[in-house]
């Protein structure tokens, strides 16, 4: 198949209708808060069971990217992450949306996320034959690594300061180890109280709704003087501000790529490494945390970038990178595809329509995206009774589908009021969020899988070339950000010193 | 008069009975049946119980919906389906790795409280997989290495469908106090980290090993079976017992399984059509494709009463042996579940 013959055929109606479908089918679930783009994804499969392999990829890649991009709207204007790699993009957008930039929020969101999705997919096209020769790299203790490198750029960068960020961080982790070991099953019961409910674990998406939706409602009416977002009239497109931060964008886009391409680490990482590098990046840090247009690009760059490197290991090994990717394995399976570097290889047409499903997803969500930001901001306009109904019906929903269990519920209320406490005494949510993400699936796991194969040993954490660089990079992010006021200080001084003289 | 009145009414009682006889035999579910799965989304049971669905609810014409609802290796959603009305509507869709529930603790139910529909899929080229680094090309150089070294091997979970077969291997080979398990969260996981060299060797299925032994970064040495195994892309495997003959024919029924079960109390006739509505599903097209594309067997699927005794089977092996070697928690005893052979 020539590139051309592949070009008239991905336009074709059907297949531009197939991919349009998966784009808003996406944006929907993403949007929706607790339903993630995993479970979005998850329920599509079975449509695209009943499609040829093609098809199947074509419009599995559409939704995966409609609903990366999905989760950030939600989060830009109710301040509720669509799924946890959008909660970076709550931090930005939503002080935005407060005072009245929602339009600005919402168009610089789908501008970044389309460039991230636009520079990972053309990223894949060229590294995935590299994927092997990273992933072997990244063994349990590197993961370990990873997982608290995120953990602790999250907890300095939330809003508050860091000593606040690490308590938050630290709550989310002592809440992730609630439920059966993840090693040995539920023979190893920890802190649940004896209640059944716990034996899983603290579902991630009621606390997460419920940490971010139910705190947002009770603030609402605990607070008299609530009301709406005050909305200013903007561009529809953002490209000044895309084009202003143009090396910001390829940077973070390129790192949020690499870390798709790692298995496991995924995109709720790669979205603050994304935001961190925006802000070591810019000259303007003070407006971190107070809707600044360079986090947000950070934040969605990174994390759009992201879901197209996750396809990477699925394509060279067979392994996928993320949730969803995982899921895109099982159709392809059904399909009698066995993926890996040598189906790659003798297929080069898949891969090439494999990325020219995501570019084409990528252009469907910036015009869908843009086009929408007006009537969801005029929805937002309505009472707040109604608007705060309204996110009680979606968080409860949300976080009831996302294991089909009523306590869920109450879980969700429960991590409602803790938000609200931690709001009330200024204590970021982000970093409870993020631990709770990665406390046991990899901060846990990991350590413990990393000590059972160097039978025993920690010398392995600090001895492994990519563990140590790891290491490094952490206590380089740490000493910067303590040793930041007192350098500032000092020139201070010194400068007073000059000018005295 | 009394005759005739009492003729009528014999009638009547027989007609009711035969009417109420036909009827059982030919149960018709009213409503939404729904697959329970202990898995999350896309993983290769998902797909399976996603693919099985629509061809059920055409033969049984209802609706079947799949609804995953992860968590304790599937014991949430076997607890959950055995406290729902045994009527057939609520069916389990379940894997081998509940066979140990009795002693991880996962669940107190097992094959006692389930019946075993249907069982297709005995996955035939699972095997020992070694790290290409190690040297090892034999099955013999292996056995020779793991009873002198003290060696690390991959699992997808205590009491997984690989786990077990690795366990019994080192027990019967003597070396369990050399080897180390480590647990990882999928088979994907578990075949990369041997690729990796994080660990020595695993038990593992030539689907999830496949891309990295044809890149050489690990070799599959023998099969778990009593018969050798012709991979259509790796060739002749030897069956395990030519090397560890102390496995017999628990080699054959140690490893992978899935299946869809429902609670015994649901009335006969409707496993009964349950089960021959499996039939029906695993002869449709997108099914025996699905089968042959994950390299299963289907001479080896099993129905109703075969099905179970397989699941019965393996539970009872598999329990005692991960508790004898002191990675199951409770005595399977505690919960009913008795040693094989006892």
């Amino acid at each position: 198949m020539d590139i051309l013959q592949m070009l008239s055929e991905a336009f074709a109606p059907d297949i531009v209708l197939l991919l349009m479908a998966g784009v808003c089918i996406g944006i929907i679930g993403g949007a929706l808060p607790g339903i993630s783009s995993t479970t979005t994804a998850a329920l599509m499969a079975t449509f695209a069971l009943t499609m040829d392999v093609t098809h199947a990829v074509m419009f599995m890649a559409a939704t995966q990217v409609g609903s990366t991009y999905g989760g950030s709207i939600s989060a830009s204007i109710l301040n509720i992450p669509g799924t946890p790699a959008s909660a970076a993009t709550a931090l930005e957008a939503y002080p935005m949306a407060q005072r009245g930039e929602g339009q600005k929020a919402l168009a610089v969101n789908v501008m970044a996320s389309f460039w991230g999705n636009t520079i990972g997919a053309l990223l894949l096209l060229i590294i995935f034959p590299l994927a092997l020769s990273l992933v072997l790299y990244f063994g349990s203790w590197e993961m370990f690594w990873f997982s608290i490198f995120g953990l602790v750029i999250c907890a300095q960068l939330s809003r508050g300061d860091f000593k606040k960020g690490l308590l938050s961080a630290c709550l989310g982790l002592i809440f992730a180890f609630v439920g059966s070991d993840p090693i040995y099953g539920a023979g190893g019961m920890r802190f649940t109280l004896g209640i059944r409910a716990l034996k899983d674990g603290i579902g991630l998406i009621p606390a997460m709704v419920g940490l971010y939706g139910m705190s947002e409602v009770f603030t609402t009416l605990t607070n008299g003087n609530a009301k709406p977002l005050p909305v200013k009239k903007d561009k529809l497109f953002a490209f000044k501000e895309i084009w202003k931060y143009k090396w910001t964008t390829l940077k973070v886009a390129v790192v949020g790529f690499l870390i798709g391409v790692v298995p496991g680490v995924g995109s709720n990482i790669a979205s603050w490494v994304g935001y961190s590098q925006a802000r070591s990046a810019s000259k303007n840090k003070e407006a971190f945390g107070n809707g600044s247009v360079e986090g947000l690009i950070g934040s969605e760059a990174s994390n759009n970038a992201c879901a197209p490197g996750a396809y990477a290991p699925l394509l060279a090994l067979g392994i996928p990178g993320d949730g969803i990717t995982a899921i895109v394995l099982g159709v392809l399976t059904v399909q009698g595809v066995q993926t890996g570097a040598t189906f790659a290889r003798n297929n080069p047409e898949f891969i090439y329509l494999l990325v020219l499903s995501i570019l084409l997803a990528g252009v469907f969500f910036l015009l869908i995206g843009s086009f929408l930001c007006r009537p969801i901001l005029k929805a937002l306009s309505a009472p707040l009774p109604i608007i705060m109904a309204t996110v009680i019906c979606l968080c409860s929903m949300g976080a009831f589908s996302s294991a089909s269990r009523e306590s869920d519920i109450v879980i969700m209320f429960v991590f409602g009021v803790i938000g609200l406490l931690m709001k009330k005494s200024k204590i970021p949510i982000a970093p409870m969020v993020l631990g709770l993400v990665v406390g046991k699936d990899l901060i846990d796991s990991n350590f413990r899988r990393a000590i059972l194969a160097g039978r025993g040993s920690l010398a392995p954490f600090f001895t492994r070339p990519f563990s140590l660089a790891l290491i490094a990079l952490l206590l380089i992010v740490v000493l910067k950000d303590l040793l930041a006021p007192v350098i500032k200080r000092r020139r201070k001084q010194t400068a007073s010193v000059n000018e005295a003289e | 008069m009394k005759k005739v009145w009492a003729l009528m009414l014999a009638a009547m009682l027989v007609c009711t009975f035969a009417f109420s006889a036909v009827a059982e035999e030919e149960w018709k579910p009213e409503g939404t049946i729904r697959i329970i799965l202990g898995f999350s989304a896309g993983g290769g049971i998902d797909v399976m119980c996603r693919t099985a669905a629509p061809a059920l609810a055409e033969y049984l014409d209802c609706d079947v919906i799949v609804e995953n609802m992860p968590g304790a290796s599937s014991g949430i959603a076997t607890d959950y389906v055995l406290g729902e009305e045994a009527n057939g509507m609520t069916i389990l869709g379940t894997s081998s790795s509940m066979c140990a529930f009795s002693t991880t603790e996962n669940s107190d139910n097992s094959y006692l409280q389930l019946d075993m529909l249907a069982m297709p899929f005995v996955v035939r080229n699972t095997g020992v997989v070694v790290n290409a680094k190690l040297g090892i090309n034999t099955m013999e150089e292996f056995v020779e290495y793991v009873t002198t070294h003290n060696t690390t091997a991959s699992t997808a979970g205590v009491g997984s469908m690989w786990h077990i077969p690795a366990a019994e291997l080192a027990a019967d080979l003597g070396c369990s106090d050399k080897v180390t398990f480590v647990p990882y969260d999928s088979g994907q996981k578990t075949a990369l980290a041997v690729a990796q060299g994080e660990v020595d060797w695993s038990a593992i299925d030539a689907i999830n090993a496949g891309e990295y032994m044809r890149q050489g970064l690990c070799k599959m040495l023998c099969v778990f079976s009593t018969q050798a195994y012709d991979d259509p892309e790796f060739g002749h495997m030897p069956a395990v017992t030519d090397y560890v003959p102390q496995m017999g024919e628990l080699a054959d029924v140690i490893g992978g399984w899935r299946g869809f079960a429902v609670s015994k109390e649901t009335p006969e006739n409707v496993k009964a059509k349950l089960t021959e509505a499996f039939q029906h599903v695993v002869g449709t097209e997108e099914f025996t494709t699905l089968l042959l594309n994950n390299n299963m067997n289907l001479e080896d699927v099993a129905y109703g009463e075969d099905a179970q005794r397989i699941f019965e089977m393996s539970s009872r092996i598999s329990s005692y042996l991960l508790y004898d070697l002191g990675d199951g928690t409770r005595d399977p005893a505690e919960v009913g579940v008795l040693r094989w052979g006892e």
